[in-house]
């Protein structure tokens, strides 16, 4: 069964990258990377905290087994998904706004509140708690098998790597040098349009 | 800059502003190209969700249980309104992106014809659609219909019917009620006319029906009746004679009301229609077809052994059929007329004859059609083979010329046969991407099988016609009327060349 | 050898104005019969004058202005009507979705490229293929443009890009004027592009179609039906009045073209691989900066003219305003894979024989200039250009002026 979840993230992983892409893609580029350091430390967050969203679902799911399956359903799950692309939304605003230096008082309380760090964690835990469809192959499995919440936690922390394999190459973005004060400028607005996307559209959208 | 490599960027700017009008000339080809690399096709999503089962239904058995009658009045003008020929099932689907529910259950029914009569509010004024559906095997449900004395059926009792759609072209919605009355919700209606196919949405707002989510095999029982207003169930009363209102061909009182319903494979409609029991005072008992969300059900089964062993038949067959022509030509070639002589001389394959004979008829009278339809047609095969891709162009487009002035000036039934299907065969031969005229070839087949469908005689013939307008369908990239030409072939006996393009499609 | 005032000699002129009637004729003249045949002559005979007179006179921008106007004008009332035929309404219904028969604009394959490569079905209800806007139609015709001249598409055969263009030339003077330093303003395009991307790829389908696309204004948009219709409505006109007319008006400045088209931002990127090229002749260029100052996208900046980079940034659409602007002719189209603007390949034998006296050293002496000019990148530039725009939009300008025939002669503006 965990040979089965590795198998399914690695064949299901780019569903994961066309979740996670868009919100770890302009967070990565419009952060300062000079160095690989940084660039390793922000993405290793940001796993960590889609671990530790799987983790804690994988155990509740497991725990719940077929009981859940009543509750479960497209209402529920755009419930959650809107709830996590709300606050996702505001994380992406807080840090767009952050990089304007538009001055004000506004712009200044959230550029002392923003740390990129407690970002990549949160935005990665809040990513992973969105219920794409081989979550979705992944969480019926559980429910199916009904062993538990240790069994849970284990099939989705092996569904999880599976998944994180097409993240590797997110590893050499400190390397593109080209233009890169373009890129971050560009980045930076971008995630202010995301954000504001991300919040209303799909965050107050969906919890409507 | 250096001489040479000026010669050489002048040259490419010649060749890319060159390009640019070809690439429109072309386009046909290099959409074919492109096609062979990608392979495109449309997201699910939009159209209703993956088809997870098709159900094929034979053409012309809208007459229930074998001798139904349409009702008198002039709505019902032709046959076919009531005739079910495809009922697809797709996934349920959620989250579902330009539409105007975002969970829900797609059905598609499709009929052989569809007319808007009364000033409907969708233009498919005749039937009334009936759809029970089993999704949880024996635990609940129903035999007996929503009310008995519409249908007048019954339900097999292995798959008693949970939920029941009634879809029509009179109300803005159709309805969804659950066997014990509890669930009463609207299920949304499309139509598309140049499909003649009736969309219903299930909208999964509610917990039992939102069941079908986790990928259960479900049962379907399609029931087709003419729509009343007043009648019971919507449905149309069918009595001994059809009168204005009620259609005629029933047999007894427990005769049912439905013109066309889906069976599973191994039974026949009329057989299952009339299994009504005199003596119990029981309506008859229909039975379901089966879906399975997991994978591709449905009725097409493609025989790859079968497929093979005709198609050799059919080589060999046509082999023999050429040399028996040729060598019975020199015998009757001299009592035949002129335009007969052409038309054999053309099937035994004497063409370079056949366009001499052809010749001299037109000397004598230009407007003969059929030597019109079998020089255009001539001239087209001639240009089919030269290598030059411009005078290929001129010939085909000369012949075309002729063929359609063939098609103008048939006057009688043969002419009309004779001139369709020359044009009918070049439009399928050549390249869509170039000449666009797979449309009109299926047309033309279709109007030359009606025509020989008409006229009796050769029965064979007629559904190789409609296969071979499905075929010019299938090249116009039109696959779903495709698969309705090839239901209208089955009706026909069946000749080698329709078996072989029947199984080739997984039509038994 | 083109000359000192930038127009081409007479029989350049007359030679290639044959070829381009020649190639509109078959796209809007042949196998039409009765009204369609006699607006297609029409249409034809009004691009063969602004072409001829583009080329004589060396006014490249000012009667590309006149082109693309006409392509702008004259596309929106046809295709609104052809929906109107086709489904009795320009809005947007579930049922086209059900059938997937949309036709393909071009701007959404920004959205929906990469959504479409992961997804292996196109995230968008659009006809696939044996249709005049298919998604196969539309990929051709992108590929074949983005190798030709990249973002030139945005100045010579977008059909959308004549609004904006033609309403930044209407006023005299900026009355909102923006510093050719703002990079922020000058990149937002590349911004949109991202947020574009990204925001298609988590839902699948084209959110700029969806949510900010002006141009659903005067094409087919969703009906309104709730709050989110409501707000894409509202979103919609906002952009087509304020950023198609309003903003280009006050700044004189592409502001649709250059702020919100994410289709632009990617050909800026793609169409680094055009054929086609801007090039400035740094020896000739004297740092007048009127180029900066007439470039309607922002695409010429202090910087890239003091740096004496020879070519303008990425966000250029090769309209030519620059090319008509600068007072010594330092400005010109070019081929890729040159620095210079090219020179021709007639022009020694052009020299020779003009040096000599003799009627027929005179003849051959225009002959070879003629072929110089004819096979110069500006003049093959604009006869690419020229032929992929008319082509591009005219048949829906044909389709127009037969309509409005038939709404004199008939009453109505429809067709069928």
């Amino acid at each position: 069964m965990l040979k089965e979840a590795l198998l399914l993230g690695l064949s299901t992983g780019t569903y994961c990258a066309m979740f996670c892409a868009p919100v770890l893609l302009p967070f990565l580029f419009s952060e300062e990377l000079n160095s690989g350091k940084k660039n390793f430390k922000y993405i290793i967050l940001f796993l960590a905290g889609r671990l530790v969203g799987y983790i804690a679902i994988g155990g509740i799911l497991g725990a719940l087994g077929a009981y859940a399956l009543g509750y479960i359903d497209p209402v529920f799950e755009r419930k959650v998904s809107g709830a996590a692309f709300l606050v996702i939304g505001i994380i992406m605003l807080a840090a767009g706004i952050k990089f304007q230096n538009a001055g004000g008082r506004m712009c200044a309380a959230v550029s002392r509140m923003y740390k990129p760090a407690g970002a990549a964690l949160v935005l990665g835990l809040l990513t992973g708690l969105n219920l794409c469809p081989p979550f979705f192959a992944a969480a019926s499995r559980v429910f199916i098998s009904d062993g538990g919440a240790l069994q849970g936690v284990l099939y989705f922390v092996f569904f999880f790597i599976g998944t994180s394999v097409y993240f590797l190459p997110l590893f050499g973005v400190h390397l593109i040098k080209k233009n890169m004060q373009y890129v971050r400028m560009v980045s930076r607005l971008a995630m202010i349009l995301l954000g504001v996307y991300f919040a209303l559209v799909l965050g107050i959208g969906r919890l409507v | 800059m250096g001489k040479y490599k000026n010669i050489l960027l002048t040259a490419a700017g010649v060749l890319v502003t060159l390009s640019i009008p070809l690439s429109f000339i072309f386009g046909g080809v290099l959409e074919s190209a492109v096609d062979s690399i990608l392979h495109a096709k449309n997201d699910p999503r939009f159209s209703g969700g993956e088809e997870i089962a098709r159900f094929l239904d034979p053409v012309g058995d809208d007459n229930g249980s074998g001798s139904y009658e349409y009702p008198l009045n002039s709505m019902f003008d032709s046959k076919g309104y009531l005739d079910l020929v495809r009922y697809v099932v797709h996934k349920p689907i959620t989250h579902a992106p330009w539409s105007d529910d975002l969970d829900f259950w797609q059905l598609a029914v499709t009929f052989d014809k569809t007319a808007n009569a009364d000033e409907s509010v969708y233009s498919f004024s005749h039937p009334v659609i009936h759809i029970y559906i089993d999704l949880d095997g024996k635990v609940g449900g129903s035999v007996e219909t929503v009310d008995p004395r519409a249908e007048k059926i019954r339900f097999d009792p292995e798959h008693p019917w949970d939920i029941m759609i009634q879809l029509d072209g009179h109300h803005m919605m159709g309805k969804l009620v659950s066997f014990d009355g509890k669930i009463k919700k609207p299920v949304r209606v499309y139509f598309d006319k140049e499909k003649n196919t009736v969309y219903g949405r299930i909208i999964l707002d509610d917990q039992f029906v939102k069941m079908v989510l986790d990928g259960r095999k479900t049962y379907h029982y399609v029931l087709i009746g003419g729509y009343d207003h007043l009648g019971q169930g919507n449905f149309l009363t069918v009595k001994k004679e059809s009168t204005l209102r009620t259609g005629g061909g029933a047999i007894s009182e427990l005769s049912t009301n439905v013109f066309d319903c889906l069976v599973p494979k191994g039974k026949i409609q009329k057989d299952v229609l009339s299994s009504f029991d005199e003596k119990a005072g029981d309506f008859a008992v229909v039975y379901p077809v089966e879906v399975d969300s997991k994978g591709k059900s449905g009725n097409s089964v493609r025989n790859d052994a079968e497929i093979a062993r005709l198609t050799a038949l059919l080589e060999k067959e046509e082999l023999a059929d050429r040399k028996k022509k040729q060598n019975e030509l020199p015998g009757i070639v001299q009592k035949e007329s002129p335009e007969n002589t052409v038309a054999l001389y053309f099937h035994a394959g004497e063409f370079q004859k056949a366009e001499q004979t052809a010749d001299k008829i037109l000397l004598s009278s230009p407007d003969n059609p059929i030597a019109l339809a079998y020089k255009g047609s001539l001239l087209a095969m001639k240009g089919g083979k030269t290598k030059s891709v411009a005078e290929a162009m001129r010939m085909v487009n000369e012949g075309y010329v002729l063929m359609d002035k063939a098609v103008r000036l048939a006057s009688n039934d043969v002419e009309k046969i004779t001139a369709c299907i020359a044009r009918g065969s070049v439009s399928s031969s050549v390249p869509e991407s170039v000449f666009m005229k797979s449309v009109q070839g299926a047309e033309d087949f279709s109007e030359a099988a009606a025509i020989s469908a008409r006229l009796g005689g050769m029965q064979m013939q007629t559904g190789e016609l409609y296969i071979n307008a499905c075929i010019c369908l299938e090249k116009a990239g039109q696959n779903d009327k495709a698969e309705l030409m090839c239901m209208r072939a089955k009706q026909y006996p069946l000749s080698t060349y329709t078996r072989v393009n029947l199984l080739k499609r997984g039509i038994e | 050898m083109i000359t000192k005032n930038r127009g081409f000699s007479l029989p350049t002129v007359i030679f290639l104005s044959l070829l381009m009637f020649m190639n509109t004729g078959l796209f809007l003249i042949a196998r039409n019969q009765g009204l369609k045949l006699v607006s297609g002559a029409l249409i034809t005979a009004v691009l063969i004058g602004i072409f001829a007179a583009m080329m004589y006179t060396g006014n490249i921008s000012r009667y590309r202005r006149i082109f693309f106007a006409m392509a702008a004008f004259l596309f929106f009332p046809s295709f609104i009507a052809l929906l109107i035929e086709q489904r009795g309404t320009m809005t947007i219904c579930a049922d086209t979705a059900i059938k997937s028969e949309n036709p393909m604009c071009h701007i959404t394959f920004a959205g929906i490229t990469i959504p479409s490569l992961l997804n292996q079905a196109v995230t968008y209800p659009v006809k696939i293929s044996n249709y005049f806007a298919s998604f196969y139609s539309m990929l051709i015709i992108w590929i074949v443009a983005t190798l030709a001249f990249g973002r030139g598409w945005c100045s010579w055969v977008c059909f959308y890009g004549g609004w904006d263009d033609t309403f930044s030339r209407l006023s005299k003077k900026e009355r909102i004027k923006i510093s050719s330093k703002n990079d922020k303003i000058r990149y937002f395009g590349f911004t949109m592009l991202i947020f574009i991307m990204c925001a298609s790829l988590v839902t699948m389908t084209s959110v700029y179609c969806e949510w900010i696309c002006p141009w659903k204004t005067i094409t087919e948009f969703t009906p309104v039906t709730g709050i989110a219709s409501m707000i894409m409505f509202t979103v919609m006109i906002f952009t087509f009045f304020g950023f198609a007319i309003v903003l280009p008006f006050f700044t004189r400045k592409r502001f649709q073209c250059m702020t919100l088209c994410p289709f632009g931002a990617l050909q800026s990127l793609v169409g680094k691989i055009g054929f086609y090229k801007v090039r400035i002749d740094t020896d000739k260029c004297t740092k007048c900066m009127k180029c900066v100052r007439v470039c309607p996208t922002m695409s010429l900046n202090e910087e890239c003219i003091n740096e004496k980079r020879g070519k303008p940034l990425i966000t250029c659409t090769m309209c030519g305003e620059c090319i008509s602007e600068c007072p010594s002719k330092a400005i010109d189209y070019s081929f890729r894979g040159t620095k210079k603007c090219g020179a021709g390949i007639f022009e020694s034998l052009h020299s020779r024989f003009a040096s000599r006296d003799g009627i027929l050293s005179r003849i051959a002496a225009v002959i070879f200039r003629s072929c110089d000019e004819i096979l110069s990148p500006r003049a093959l530039f604009i006869f690419a250009a020229f032929t992929f725009g008319m082509i591009m939009s005219s048949g829906f300008g044909v389709s127009t002026v037969e309509r409005l025939m038939n709404l004199f002669i008939n009453g109505t503006f429809l067709l069928k």
